[in-house]
């Protein structure tokens, strides 16, 4: 006996088993559709928190007018700023190479580069969302402090504030590294080993 | 939905049901199917009808099942851990097995990837069309193939 002695085998599987009898073409149709409105969902709640995070501030800005100090207003101009970097790097991390080769290889290829864009931007959160954000939400915060008070110097509950953000910083840059490497290491490890057995054999 | 699609998938519907079942544990496999022929349809319009059918559809089918197989990680150290367990202690001779049993063990037995080549080979396709499907030179294929052989002889052939 040889593999060769297995085509017929494989050849009368294919002619009597089970011809798809229970095929649920309403299902299919049904799923298609899903695919397509989560899509448009997520891409539409994903702009609308861009939208908002950075108009927000332009439109308490532009409520308050002159009332707002040099500080305020740089915090505004920082805030537009980060929002912006923070939805380039999202962006960015989202865009893999496409090609019209779908070969099994290719797809492979593509999603490994996906994967390893998202782990990376969960190992940058510090670069590319809580270092910008960190000026706009100084300037913001103590803008508007010094628009209420006139002084520069925080007081207690300003100061409690800033701790509390260091703490909500600190945790967030643990959390998304944590969830880097657990959500993403796994994946990746598995992908790499399929392509390492494609391409290597 | 075309009636040829319906057509189609009706015809090739052993095929999608053997290749789903040997990248999902049983309780998955109707819906590793299911998101096989979802891609099927979407990916439909741009079948060109000059290529073999069945390297369209072994391409969509790798795709999603290799997608399976990455969503179901856990699942399958045990399904793995399972499957050689069985397959170790079941008897290797040919004289005490069908056919079917020996093709379902071996396919088992290999990896994911060596599973698909096995399965184009198996369904006729070439060197090329495998190529065409899973993006390595055909020269490779060829190698692997033989060596599919080989490990079949010393598994099998008493």
């Amino acid at each position: 006996m040889n593999l060769d002695d297995l085509k017929a085998e494989w050849s009368t599987e294919m002619e009597h088993a089970d011809q798809m009898s229970d095929l649920r073409l309403d299902v299919i149709k049904g799923d298609v559709s899903e695919i397509y409105r989560v899509v448009r969902l997520r891409d539409f709640w994903f702009l609308l928190v861009l939208v908002l995070g950075s108009f927000g501030p332009v439109f308490i800005h532009w409520v308050n007018g002159d009332s707002l100090g040099w500080l305020s207003q740089l915090g505004v101009l920082s805030f537009v700023l980060a929002s912006a970097v923070v939805a380039f790097a999202l962006l960015r991390a989202r865009k893999v190479t496409r090609s019209d080769d779908w070969t099994l290889r290719s797809r492979l290829e593509s999603e490994i580069e996906q994967l390893e864009k998202q782990k990376k931007l969960g190992y940058s959160v510090g670069s590319w969302l809580l270092a910008p954000m960190l000026p706009a939400i100084a300037f913001l915060s103590l803008g508007g402090y010094h628009d209420r008070t006139g002084s520069y110097v925080p007081d207690l509950s300003l100061s409690v504030y800033y701790l509390v953000c260091i703490a909500v910083y600190g945790l967030t840059f643990w959390l998304c590294r944590r969830e880097a490497e657990s959500s993403f290491g796994p994946l990746l490890a598995k992908l790499r080993r399929l392509h390492r057995e494609l391409v290597e054999g | 939905m075309p009636a040829d699609f319906e057509q189609l998938i009706r015809h090739h519907g052993a095929r999608i049901r053997r290749i789903a079942s040997r990248y999902a544990d049983s309780s998955s496999v109707d819906d590793l199917v299911q998101d096989i022929l979802v891609r099927l349809w979407r990916s439909y319009p741009s079948f060109r009808s000059d290529a073999r059918i069945e390297t369209w559809i072994y391409r969509v089918a790798l795709n999603a099942s290799m997608t399976h197989v990455r969503d179901s990680i856990r699942e399958r150290k045990g399904q793995a851990a399972m499957a050689t367990h069985a397959a170790l202690f079941s008897p290797a001779s040919t004289a005490t097995r069908s056919m079917g049993d020996v093709l379902a063990n071996f396919l088992t037995r290999l990896g994911d990837i060596d599973a698909s080549i096995l399965m184009m080979y198996l369904d006729g396709l070439n060197a090329d069309e495998m190529n065409a499907v899973l993006g390595i030179s055909a020269n490779a294929i060829g190698v692997r193939i033989n060596r599919l052989k080989q490990k079949f002889a010393a598994m099998y052939v008493d």
